[in-house]
């Protein structure tokens, strides 16, 4: 595997809105290893949702928690990774699609993993003790890998 | 932080129109379910939720304008929801919503997309 470079770290407390920093960053980013179009719109909107997550679900909306973003390359991928602490609920469940008949319940209604899967390339899900790990990574065009 | 929410409920001729403005997260509940229950009160039958003016829309957004969906439906109502741009047209069709979008652009005009009512359940 090639080495991977660590490019941004970006911790934003647990507080709804303060996702919408993680994808300004991760636009910036994104936009300066050559992905553009709907793929930044996906990337945007799966970090989003991995945040909302972790800030809900992994933190607990304790607000001085913070949600820690990691931005990195291994020279084919643009990695993003979302981490939690772990003090609330540690097993994700995965969402799926709407049934209009029976409406979703609750907040997200688990609909937010759905998207994370749909949108990006690759994702892998670590849950410990400790917190929730959500792994995306998103290919880099051809053009940006030479 | 967010961008703040507002909807406004336009009533015309044959279908009234809810406007959304601003951010459409979880916390979106409690403006449009005012603005459906004004429409309502004001004899709305025919409703189009338009988003054009939203350029961010979280899953819990999307879980409200889903059960505000159901709901009309449930009174023998119809509510189309217009205006999405490109990625959340993307994201509706993923969603299994796609049969609950109307697109302005498409042939024939908004009687159409209100054509198969049913009753309330």
């Amino acid at each position: 595997m090639p080495n991977k470079q660590r490019l941004v770290e970006l911790r934003i407390p647990s507080v709804f809105g303060y996702e919408k920093v993680a994808m300004a960053t991760v636009t910036a980013v994104a936009t300066r290893l050559g992905i553009t179009g709907e793929r930044i719109s996906d990337l945007r909107t799966a970090v989003a949702e991995a945040c909302i997550n972790a800030i809900e679900y992994g933190n607990g909306s304790v607000a001085d928690v913070p949600v820690v973003i990691t931005m990195s390359t291994d020279g084919r991928h643009l990695l993003v990774d979302v981490r939690d602490r772990g003090l609330g609920e540690t097993k994700p469940r995965m969402g799926k699609m709407v049934d209009i008949q029976n409406p979703p319940t609750g907040p997200h209604a688990n609909m937010g993993l759905f998207l994370i899967h749909a949108l990006v390339d690759e994702v892998d899900i670590v849950c410990r003790a400790s917190g929730t790990h959500v792994h995306m990574a998103m290919r880099l065009p051809e053009m940006a890998l030479h | 932080m967010a961008q703040e929410l507002r909807v406004t409920v336009q009533p015309q001729a044959a279908v009234t129109i809810l406007e959304v403005r601003g951010d459409v997260t979880m916390d979106a509940e409690g403006e449009l379910a005012t603005a459906y229950e004004t429409a309502i009160a004001a004899g709305a039958q025919d409703l189009i939720l338009s988003l054009a003016g939203t350029e961010y829309m979280s899953s819990g957004g999307i879980a409200v304008i889903t059960n505000l969906v159901h709901a009309a439906q449930a009174s023998g109502r119809i509510m189309k929801i217009s205006g999405l741009n490109p990625h959340y047209q993307k994201i509706f069709r993923m969603m299994g919503l796609a049969q609950y979008c109307w697109d302005p652009a498409a042939p024939g005009d908004y009687r159409g997309a209100f054509a198969n009512r049913k009753e309330p359940s």
